[in-house]
């Protein structure tokens, strides 16, 4: 089954994939300031918002990406710039190793493991958040509903992508298989990377810790860059930053993008 | 019934049947050894490489030999000697208890499992057809580099690092691109090869000793007539062909006159 996507905007073509218990609209802010110098494809990975599971109790970044490849081939796309956060920058590395990035930016990418597994800190964490959100939700979910639609959102949300983020959190049938897959499963295919590749962290995420930032797992030529005060949501905190990131790391590899 | 097949030489026909997501081109390092000597006719099976595939979910290694067997038919071909490879060597011995072949050399053949076949090889060949599917746009340039050429076959034969980057790039491609796989691997995997008793030419098993698709487990011996020859090839891998070409091509042409 492939995934959903929304398609927008013109120019060269633009993936962006979300991370772990999140949703193609996690990308809302930053999508208008994107579609008019790219062709936007933002995906619901499977078993995230609209997309089916993968069958199978333990899901790995690849097996996302071989799905996520399986959507560009519907839309007849060789290969596309690729932004992914979180566990999306997990897949973005799989996709260049499958030939499918013209250019990756993973911003406080997964997979980057300093051995085997993500921190068991982080994972722990993650699965407790997950758990309380999902044991609670179905007394809880009434008032983030009211929430949504009354209180102020920051980062430019609204209040359809705040829903949709909490419920991909808490309900989403992807969420288990998925973290037992990635935190467990390392990117080791960074020789396979021929393209302009950039890493992006938050000194102050808390999610992927520095020693799950392993520099090896990446080619030589990729460009590390570091935002002073930014968590683990960088693409919300620091949109500017992100986007100017964007078009320097495309416009190296494509020629007419330079903004 | 038309199978795609390609016919060198001159002398005692000889039957080339390939493996699961293979094609008839596996066999280019062992033709010119055995066109030499023979009336070579190396076929894409059903669903392979050029031929189109059976009708239906689920295709038996027994409905692809009743379907060489007509294509032996239609080029007038009563009895013929058979190498197969893989799969390949399991429609060999399908046509051998068929009363079709004078003689059967099975290399690397699978069907000789008793009630479950090996869970680890056929995972490998999933992923790797999952991965093939989804790099096939990319195939041309991944390939060309040594390292994917070595990752991406090793699970194939020994020497993958040496396999030339045309041979890697059909292989891939076929691999990547035939539409009988998933339904040919549920056939494989519904039932053993279970007509031993009636095979009476001479029947030759040949493993290499570091095939990682078909382990020893199944390799039932008593699955097969007891006149067989076994072999271990040494320094070889589940496609011996690429491994070891001199040693494949002898093996076939003992296998039709002896005995």
């Amino acid at each position: 089954m492939t995934p959903a996507y929304e398609r927008s905007g013109a120019g060269p073509p633009l993936l962006l994939i979300h991370g772990l218990g999140g949703v193609g609209r996690y990308w809302d802010a930053l999508v208008p300031r994107l579609t008019e110098a790219y062709d936007v494809i933002v995906v619901d990975l499977p078993g995230f918002g609209r997309s089916a599971p993968l069958p199978a109790p333990v899901v790995t970044s690849r097996d996302l990406a071989v799905a996520v490849a399986g959507m560009l081939d519907a839309l007849a796309i060789a290969d596309v710039h690729v932004v992914g956060h979180s566990l999306g920058g997990g897949v973005a590395f799989e996709l260049g190793a499958l030939g499918r990035a013209r250019t990756i930016i993973g911003l406080a990418p997964a997979g980057l493991w300093g051995g085997e597994h993500q921190a068991t800190v982080s994972r722990l964490r993650l699965q407790t958040t997950h758990i309380v959100t999902s044991l609670s939700r179905p007394v809880a979910r009434p008032f983030v509903k009211l929430a949504t639609r009354y209180a102020p959102l920051p980062h430019g949300l609204t209040g359809d992508a705040a829903l949709a983020l909490y419920d991909s959190y808490s309900g989403a049938p992807g969420f288990d298989p998925v973290l037992r897959g990635v935190t467990a499963t390392p990117f080791t295919d960074g020789d396979l990377l021929t393209m302009p590749v950039t890493a992006v962290f938050g000194t102050k995420d808390r999610v992927i810790l520095s020693g799950d930032r392993n520099r090896d797992r990446l080619p030589a030529h990729t460009r590390w860059v570091e935002l002073r005060g930014a968590s683990h949501n960088v693409p919300w905190e620091r949109r500017s930053d992100i986007i100017r990131t964007i078009h320097e790391t495309t416009g190296s590899a494509e020629t007419g993008v330079s903004r | 019934m038309k199978l795609a097949h390609d016919r060198f030489g001159e002398g005692a026909p000889l039957l080339l049947v390939h493996g699961i997501g293979s094609h008839r081109k596996v066999w280019r390092l062992v033709l010119d050894r055995l066109a030499a000597e023979r009336d070579v006719i190396a076929i894409d099976l059903p669903g392979f490489g050029d031929s189109a595939p059976l009708p239906g979910d689920t295709v038996t290694p027994a409905q692809l030999a009743a379907a060489v067997a007509a294509f032996l038919d239609d080029i007038g071909l009563d009895r013929v000697d058979v190498a197969g490879n893989s799969l390949g060597g399991w429609v060999g011995f399908e046509l051998a208890a068929a009363g079709r072949a004078t003689s059967v050399t099975g290399l690397g053949a699978a069907g000789l499992y008793t009630d479950s076949p090996s869970r680890s090889g056929v995972r490998r060949l999933v992923a790797s057809r999952r991965l093939a599917r989804a790099a096939r746009p990319a195939l041309p340039r991944l390939l060309r580099s040594r390292a994917v050429r070595t990752r991406s076959f090793r699970d194939q034969c020994v020497h993958a690092a040496d396999l030339p980057y045309a041979i890697a790039l059909e292989a891939a491609s076929a691999y990547g691109a035939c539409p009988g796989f998933e339904s040919v691997l549920r056939g494989s995997l519904s039932g053993p090869f279970s007509r031993g008793a009636e095979i009476t030419v001479p029947v030759t098993a040949a493993y290499g000793d570091d095939d990682r698709i078909i382990p020893r487990s199944a390799r039932i011996r008593s699955m097969l007539p007891a006149h067989t020859t076994w072999l271990t090839f040494a320094d070889c891998g589940h496609v011996p062909m690429w491994d070891d070409p001199d040693l494949v091509a002898s093996t076939i042409l003992k296998t039709g006159t002896d005995g």
